[in-house]
């Protein structure tokens, strides 16, 4: 109990250095990450390890070269440093220069993702993630390049007393070279357990037996794609189109707030707010997975960014802020 | 307390050509270290040769003036750098063009 009053207190100092009025938390507090003393746990998303040896299972070398997460001061080549909206510092998420079309499985480096791990804290109802966030492809040729990001993404990836689910938000921005601009909601419903993705081994169970990628899980990367950006994974939200301010050149960019919230009791979302809009998501749900082996109460945020392009394409993020009730 | 983070470059990664890994920005480190670790090499390949690259803005390189790595064995190896501004890369590439090895290849940066 004193560790966790300690851990409390920590929060709450640092959650009173955060400019007031930037965040809209929960009552509590789960995690205060401002990217000016590090990336305070989130990390690069790797595949699991075998039991036998220091590598990776056959078949998942392709998730092994995801972009990572990094300490960026926003630096360009003409305009200079742009520092983060609060500090000098941002985490960076970028993808590598490699262009996937649309309707095929993200690979090699088209992704970038990065995680955090946690569990669930006691008595969780609402759970809500707020982010400051920026998005930019790279100044590597002429032009704005706004045709050349895809889009990007954030997802809680929960384990409970009973089942697994992914509720979470895409922006897909373009596909295919074509502007789509909309908001979408993890739900994997309408794709079937055949096409879901890859099928490789992974954790095992006290028993041994080998568990399959089931669908509704890693949603960001598995499922059906089609050349306008949409997959198994999200469905579109109504009334969810939205333009965001990508801006005028390819060295500026403008950070956005985002808040999205999720109900844990009853498995179904509340709403998205970002970019002075706000998108009702309540009435709707996620998709429930059976329980995974050795996971159990986990609470992991997931973002990740997406490429169009043979071009990176990043997510700035300034800070965020994690809080229940 | 001073900052500290790995970025792993390379995985158990399977090069058969010249290779660059990812620009990495540094800005808040003093030190950086890349670890080099060659888990196979093929009998073809004579030496790895590895050599940091600096640049202002990430996007227009040139070649950091610290002696590169060059590796004729399987083993882990490190190349310590200092003064090396904003931005930092490793470029690898086989001494006689011919390149076959299997690698993973980390970045420490240290405030």
């Amino acid at each position: 109990m004193g560790v966790t009053l300690s851990c409390i207190s920590t929060m709450s100092e640092q959650y009173n250095m955060m400019q007031p009025d930037m965040y809209n938390p929960l009552k509590r507090i789960l995690s205060y990450d401002n990217f000016d003393s590090g990336l305070q746990g989130w990390m690069a998303l790797v595949p699991n390890l075998r039991e036998d040896a220091m590598e990776y299972y056959p078949g998942h070398e392709w998730k092994t070269k995801w972009g990572f997460p990094m300490i960026s001061s926003g630096t360009f080549g003409l305009g200079g440093t742009h520092g983060a909206l609060s500090g000098n510092y941002a985490m960076k998420l970028f993808t590598r220069p490699v262009h996937i079309p649309a309707e095929e499985e993200p690979r090699n480096g088209s992704l970038g993702v990065a995680i955090k791990r946690m569990t669930i804290p006691m008595h969780t109802t609402l759970l809500r993630f707020e982010m400051w966030y920026a998005i930019k492809v790279e100044q590597s040729r002429p032009g704005v390049g706004e045709h050349d990001f895809r889009g990007f993404g954030f997802v809680w990836d929960i384990q409970d007393d009973q089942y697994r689910y992914f509720p979470g938000i895409r922006y897909i921005n373009s596909a295919n070279g074509v502007l789509q601009k909309r908001w979408q909601y993890s739900n994997a419903e309408q794709a079937d357990a055949e096409t879901w993705g890859t099928k490789a081994q992974s954790a095992k169970t006290e028993d041994g037996k080998v568990v399959f990628i089931k669908k509704g899980i890693d949603p960001y990367w598995l499922g059906r794609r089609f050349p306008n950006g949409e997959t198994d994974g999200f469905v579109s939200i109504e009334g969810g189109d939205q333009e965001l301010c990508f801006n005028e050149s390819s060295d500026k960019y403008n950070w956005h707030y985002l808040s999205f919230t999720f109900n844990l009791q009853t498995r179904q979302y509340v709403d998205l707010v970002t970019n002075g809009k706000q998108f009702d998501l309540s009435g709707l749900g996620v998709t429930l997975v059976d329980p995974y082996p050795r996971i159990n109460n986990l609470l992991n945020p997931i973002m990740w960014v997406e490429t169009d392009a043979d071009r990176r394409s990043f997510l700035f993020v300034d800070s965020i802020v994690c809080s229940y009730e | 307390m001073r900052n500290y983070a790995v970025y792993v470059l390379l995985r158990q990664e399977q090069i058969i050509e010249p290779v660059t890994t990812e620009p990495c920005e540094t800005g808040w480190a003093t030190e950086a270290i890349f670890f080099l670790t060659v888990h196979k090499k093929h009998q073809s390949t004579s030496a790895i040769v590895a050599r940091s690259q600096i640049s202002a803005d990430g996007i227009n390189w040139i070649d950091n003036d610290s002696p590169p790595l060059i590796i004729t064995d399987t083993g882990t190896y490190a190349m310590k750098l200092r003064d090396f501004g904003g931005w930092l890369r490793l470029t690898i590439k086989g001494s006689e063009g011919s390149l076959g090895c299997v690698i993973t290849s980390q970045l420490s940066l240290k405030e």
